[in-house]
């Protein structure tokens, strides 16, 4: 109780409740849990269609392959597909970051980490579906 | 709050994991986790074949042998495998998130349909790419 004055401002009139409301462990509010369920919902769909391209790609070499992913459909598929799971990812693992890791310093370092690596694998697969469908 | 140490006894603790006889609902709960962990580094396995792709003849051969190769289908395996694990039992969250199926009854039932459905699914992906 002590130190939850401590850290209240004078003249604050709000109530513990109207403090705590929408302040989970991140300090956040219902946008992280409606992306997640937006990105899950819209990646499921998407899982459909990289279904479909796994097995198209099974047996092609790398002609076909180089053929198959540079179709405008494919590879604009592709290029949502890694938009869709890179950004799943991020709120998934910045959730078990959260979960676990309690040492601020630490916790910050790798949500940043987190950010970086799921952007790192989205521009990878952008750039790589890129290069295919424009042929360079 | 320090109220409960000035007390001077025991307070009650809630039951935590050992206590619980483990069950499917509680496995499906952590395998979600671990197999979204798992996938979360595995997207590099994907993105590394489309650099491949990308890289030009020479350096697509040395990754397309790794992918078909034994370890390699493993792991692919593998990965389609929680891919679709992860995909199902997320439905079952967005049908919890709807507010619907929180009877004993029901999870089990989800957690074992999504179960059954991960696995007839790989299975048949996996015969189509072996078809084709």
């Amino acid at each position: 109780m002590s130190r939850d004055c401590a850290n209240t401002p004078a003249r604050d009139f709000r109530t513990p409740l109207k403090r705590a409301r929408g302040a989970g462990s991140a300090g956040d509010g219902t946008g992280h849990f409606m992306a997640q369920r937006a990105t899950a919902a819209v990646s499921f769909i998407l899982l459909v269609f990289l279904a479909v391209v796994f097995v198209l790609l099974a047996g092609a070499d790398y002609e076909q392959a180089r053929r198959i992913v540079g179709e405008p459909l494919v590879a604009s598929g592709l290029v949502f597909t890694a938009a869709a799971f890179t950004w799943h990812m991020k709120l998934g693992m910045q959730v078990i970051i959260e979960d676990y890791v309690h040492h601020e310093l630490l916790k910050y370092a790798l949500l940043t980490a987190n950010i970086l690596f799921c952007a790192a694998i989205f521009f990878l697969a952008l750039i790589s579906v890129g290069r295919v469908t424009f042929g360079l | 709050m320090s109220g409960n140490a000035s007390h001077g006894r025991r307070r009650p603790l809630s039951p935590h994991l050992q206590i619980y006889r483990p069950n499917l609902t509680m496995a499906m709960s952590i395998l979600h986790r671990i197999t979204g962990a798992v996938l979360y580094f595995a997207t590099f396995v994907g993105v590394w074949w489309l650099m491949g792709l990308a890289s030009g003849p020479k350096y697509f051969a040395y990754v397309d042998a790794m992918f078909r190769s034994w370890p390699g289908l493993i792991i692919l395996f593998a990965v389609s495998y929680q891919l679709f694990h992860h995909a199902f039992g997320g439905i079952r969250h967005l049908v919890w998130d709807a507010g619907r199926g929180f009877s004993v009854r029901s999870a089990e039932r989800m957690g074992l349909i999504s179960l059954v459905l991960a696995i007839v699914t790989t299975l048949l992906v996996w015969t189509l790419g072996a078809w084709t």
